[in-house]
């Protein structure tokens, strides 16, 4: 038993010291930052590259450990406040976790673009504090051996708890950052830099979490997933200290560490509790102390401050919303995609388009975010898992020597076990009646963590590694492509339509009101909990169906396809094409479903949204008058175009896809260079400063992607470039098209608007 | 004596150890106006909170209609007719002006029903209504609100911007609407046109009102009774003129100034 007791102390100390760092920035700057796992990882890397690495400098130990978590993980910290969390303090809650989603998807990948070593072999046992393997009989503790790493991480520990109680209580600094902490008006009041304390605390909480990422390393590998773990652990722990209490959380870690291991200790050999167990446990306690949280009185509601940015604003100086479009225009969008649709069978062989089946299924999939987080506002990362139960739940349907074999058609037991994935959503749901929207995002980070490691580890589900089969519908047989893309289209389709229909009509309406003020909402008559079950059921539902047909098209469902880690990343291409765009929806599904497959491709639409999406809003937020953001525009067009005729050039198998991506690229960039020419204006800045960040854009550009198609790490471009991507349009819910369109109409509505006031004004004169 | 149509008696309230509301009692007659009055902190808003359902009071209970609502979710006692305001915005800052009254509308006449979800999947739910586009007409014009009727709210002034929120809650036809600093950030030809929609409202359809107001003019010359408070306690309840007179209250409240210098702002 006293083995099983330390190792989970251990496990423990290491989640505590993680989630003192996710508090102590959380309470800051409240931007609850998902990608904490990730960071840890990152330091742990850095780390390894610095003492371990055959080719890196190999520093020993004592130089490297304080190189890395004292030098580098701050800096980190001090670079992601600087260039992402500060933005965030004022942004509604959604976006705010949006934006670190997003960099729980970019930077991962961006690590293994810098240290190729990562993709290439898997590192078991990096070194900790101490070298691995530990010394096996380092202390003896009541008759039982503590190894050299377990005494390193118990003493870390303790150094982290003894020495955040000293700073925070006795030292200026620490009385500052509590002031701040407790009431950020109030300490902005009484002269307290506010934003130096939030940078310190990104600093420290950083540093924290790369301590925490380097200890964890030996424990589990340098593996990037291993580290969700010590992600969920860390919420666990937090969510017992109610995202404020230190020594709560400290505390809740500890003991979660203590009863995962002790848990291995009593596991039983056989049966349903054999597998999975000790990986769900986090989850299981988070579950529990969210129930006892939320039934206590007030529940677990909102966060408060998002009332005092709401009202420090009055709501105003964001951009304003846009009055809906009439007309052609609004039919303009619908009329291109279904014509696009039925174009895409006649351009592509069969090859591609099977590929776009999947994407369209995917879109389908990401339909489902355009309910829940597009129209709801919620953030839900069980998408992934609804769709994996309608897949799973469908290939059991349909397979002759399963248990939960049916004997009915294929079609109909797809619709089923969309069906079966509906009271999963409604669960997932219920907590809202209690809790705020972000113990709701950790509650689905939960919930798709334990399915994954409760549920699809068996072997009724991942079969060997095989997978389950899943025939297609209608009888139709893997090579009968165009038939297989006609089913999924129309199923899109129809979802989508549905999904339009709902939105112009009074639910739209509701789903509206519930995102800006459930207070208003409630107080309207408006039922909040039976809107947002309606909402996950629904979801649920569409989730599971395009997962089912998903799997359909791929002729097997494999749990990795439904890894919580790609629902992360559905998550940000989404976000990067259009929360609330149902085209947005099927770009996503068609990006990711093209991603593995042709290099070149997602190189030319990363560039595609390089220079469309980031050179406009570079130019277009503000330089758009500057002759200087017209050169860098048409510099950004000319180079992304180039590029893309280079790679062209460079993949031997050019086919429709890349002449045609390389002629939106042109497109795109020529257009809004043409654009902004005919408005002209009169320069307000230095033409130098817009070039640079032009020429910038393009020079990473080019290099990542020349640097990059040499080696095994080039599949991470897409995935950095969907993290920004939703890093970048966090606050544009309607996606990249749709910003630069918007931006465009909003000049025109604003001008409009000032003329107006300006007539109205000259009115009151003449009248006086 | 008949039943009033909005009652709370005994209500208490803490936030972390402060007294916020401390046995208050309030009783709104039918169509009548109850004005509440009191300085920052008095606990005005808490009781609206209570009152409407989005603070659970530690004791004391809420009648609505002769109903006892005190356990009831906010839009269950807005569906039994009673509506607000929030001193703090809470526009629908995504909706057009029209679509806040259009949505007010719509969720008192049950469309948010399953029937109503489906008609909404199928496309038919999109079109309004005869009777709903007059209430709306009606209600927009009655505030002034016309000009900026398609403009989504987050893209409007402040002041209007409170008269969306009166117009919000009128829209659902409420037979009592609670009103917290209605006036607060309107000039003074709006707030004229604040008061004189509010005795309209009250004339045609009987609506009772309960009025929080620094204006105090405003809440004087509009109320059948007022109710101050001080320090979660209500300091006296009485007529206008009674409260003018008391010397409790020149004493707490107005300080030795003469009445109707108008008040602090929020
Ligand atoms: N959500 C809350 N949490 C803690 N204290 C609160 C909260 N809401 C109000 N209070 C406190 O309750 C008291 C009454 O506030 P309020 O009802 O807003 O007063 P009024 O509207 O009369 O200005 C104040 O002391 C205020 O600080
Ligand atoms: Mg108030």
């Amino acid at each position: 038993m006293t083995p099983y007791i330390i190792a989970g102390l251990v496990t423990g100390c290491v989640y505590a010291i993680s989630a003192l760092g996710l508090v102590l920035t959380y309470t800051s700057s409240r931007v609850f930052n998902f990608a904490h796992g990730v960071v840890a990882w990152t330091v742990a890397v850095v780390y390894y590259w610095l003492h371990q690495y055959s080719h890196g400098p190999r520093l020993p130990i004592p130089v490297a450990a304080p190189l890395a978590i004292l030098v580098f993980a701050p800096l980190l910290g001090l670079v992601l406040n600087q260039v992402l969390f500060r933005r965030l303090t004022d942004a509604t809650p959604t976006v705010r976790l949006v934006s670190t989603v997003g960099l729980w998807v970019a930077l991962p990948a961006l690590v293994k673009i810098v240290f190729p070593f990562l993709v290439e072999k898997e590192i078991f046992q990096p070194d900790g504090l101490v070298h691995n393997p530990p010394d096996p009989q380092f202390l003896r503790v009541f008759g039982t051996w503590v190894n050299s790493n377990q005494f390193a991480v118990i003493v870390s520990a303790v150094v982290i708890a003894v020495g955040a109680t000293l700073v925070l209580r006795l030292t200026p600094v620490g009385l500052a950052t509590r002031a701040a902490v407790d009431h950020p008006r109030n300490a902005a009041i009484h002269g307290i830099d506010t934003e130096r304390v939030t940078a310190g605390a990104w600093m420290a909480g950083t540093m924290l979490a790369g301590l925490a990422g380097v200890l964890f390393a030996p424990l589990v590998g340098l593996q990037e997933f291993a580290f969700t773990l010590l992600l969920v652990g860390s919420f666990v722990a937090v969510v017992i200290g109610r995202m404020s209490s230190l020594p709560l959380a400290f505390v809740g870690a500890v003991a979660v560490g203590i009863l995962q291991q002790v848990w291995v200790k009593f596991q039983p050999e056989t049966g349903f509790f054999s597998v999975g167990m000790s990986a769900s446990i986090p989850f299981l306690v988070m579950v529990v102390f969210l129930v006892v949280y939320g039934l206590r009185s007030g529940g677990l509601r909102r966060e408060a401050f998002t009332r005092d940015a709401r009202a420090a604003g009055g709501g105003h100086g964001e951009v304003p919303a846009l009055p809906p479009s009439h007309g052609w225009r609004r039919a303009a969008g619908p009329i291109v995609l279904v014509a696009v649709l039925a174009v895409v069978p006649a351009v592509f062989d069969s090859y591609w388009l099977n590929i776009f089946t999947v994407g369209v299924a995917l879109g389908i999939v990401y339909l489902s975010y355009t309910l829940v987080a597009g129209e709801g506002g919620i953030i839900s990362l069980a998408q992934v898992t609804f769709a994996g139960i309608g897949a799973f739940a469908a290939a059991r349907f349909t397979d002759v020597a399963d248990s939960w074999h049916l004997g009915v058609p294929v079609w109909v037991a797809i619709l089923l076990a969309a069906l079966v994935a509906v009271p999963f959503g409604l669960l997932v749901a219920l907590p809202s009646l209690r809790i705020g929207d972000l113990y709701l995002a950790l509650l689905t980070v939960g919930f798709a963590l334990l399915v994954q490691e409760f549920v699809w580890k068996r072997v009724e589900f991942e079969n060997f590694g095989a997978g389950r089969l899943l025939p297609r519908p209608f009888g139709i047989s893997l090579d009968g492509r165009t038939e297989m893309y006609v089913v999924v289209t129309a199923v899109f389709l129809v979802c989508a339509l549905l999904i339009v229909n709902l939105r112009r009509a009074t639910a739209g309406l509701v789903f509206a009101a519930l995102r800006s003020s459930e207070a208003a909402a409630s107080t309207t008559g408006i039922s909040v909990v039976r809107a947002k079950l309606v909402l996950f059921a629904v979801s649920a539902f569409v989730a599971g169906l395009g997962g089912a047909l998903l799997g359909s098209t791929i002729g097997t469902v494999t749990p990795r396809s439904f890894d919580v880690l790609v629902g992360v990343v559905w998550l940000a291409i989404i976000v990067t094409w259009g929360i609330r765009s149902v085209t947005g929806a099927l770009l996503a599904g068609i990006l990711f479903a093209v991603a593995p497959f042709k290099i070149a491709a997602i190189l030319v639409l990363s560039l595609l949204l390089a220079v469309g999406g980031f050179g406009a809003r570079i130019v277009l937020s503000g330089a758009a008058r500057r002759p200087g953001g017209l050169a860098g525009l048409a510099g950004l067009a000319v180079v992304g175009g180039g590029l893309s005729v280079l790679m062209w050039d460079r993949t031997s198998d050019a086919t429709a896809v890349h002449i045609i991506l390389v002629l939106v690229v042109l497109a795109v960039g020529v257009g809004v260079a043409v654009r902004l020419h005919r408005r002209g204006g009169a320069p307000t800045t230095t033409l130098p400063v817009t070039v640079a960040v032009g020429l910038a854009t393009v020079a990473a550009a080019a290099w990542t992607v020349t640097w990059s198609l040499s080696n095994a790490t080039v599949h991470e471009v897409p995935t950095v470039l969907f993290g920004l991507g939703a890093i970048g349009l966090a606050r544009e819910p309607r996606g990249v098209i749709q910003d630069l369109v918007d931006r465009q109409r909003l000049r025109r509505f604003q001008d409009q608007e000032r003329r107006e006031e300006d007539a109205l004004a000259l009115d009151a004169g003449v009248g006086r | 004596m008949t039943t009033p149509l909005l009652a709370a008696t005994g209500i208490t309230v803490h936030f972390s150890g402060v007294v916020a509301l401390d046995d208050v009692a309030l009783t709104v007659p039918e169509g009548r106006t109850i004005g509440l009055v009191g300085p920052n902190g008095a606990g005005k808003t808490t009781l609206f909170g209570v009152l409407s359902g989005l603070v659970r009071p530690r004791s004391g209970s809420v009648t609505l209609r002769g109903t006892d609502v005190t356990r009831r979710s906010p839009q269950a006692r807005a569906r039994l007719g009673l509506s607000r305001t929030f001193q703090r915005m809470e526009l629908f800052t995504e909706l057009t002006v029209r679509e806040h009254l259009v949505l007010a509308q719509r969720v008192r006449d049950g469309r948010q029903s399953l029937v109503g979800f489906a008609r909404d999947l199928s496309g038919a739910g999109e079109r309004p209504g005869r009777s709903e586009v007059a209430t709306v007409e009606a209600i927009l014009d009655l505030l002034g609100l016309r000009a900026v009727a398609e403009r989504p709210a987050l893209s409007l002034p402040l002041g209007t911007g409170r008269l969306v929120e009166v117009a919000r809650a009128l829209a659902a036809e409420p037979s009592v609407v609670l009103l917290d600093e209605p006036s607060s950030g309107l000039d003074p030809h709006e707030t004229e046109q604040l008061g004189e929609a509010l005795r309209r409202v009250r004339a045609e359809r009987g609506t009772a009102f309960v009025l929080v107001e620094h204006n105090v003019e405003f809440v004087l010359a509009l109320s059948d009774r007022v109710t101050v408070l001080d320090f979660g306690r209500v300091l006296v309840e009485g007529t206008p003129d009674d409260v003018r007179a008391s010397a409790e209250v020149q004493a707490a409240y107005f300080g030795t100034a003469p009445v109707g210098t108008g008040g602090e702002t929020p």
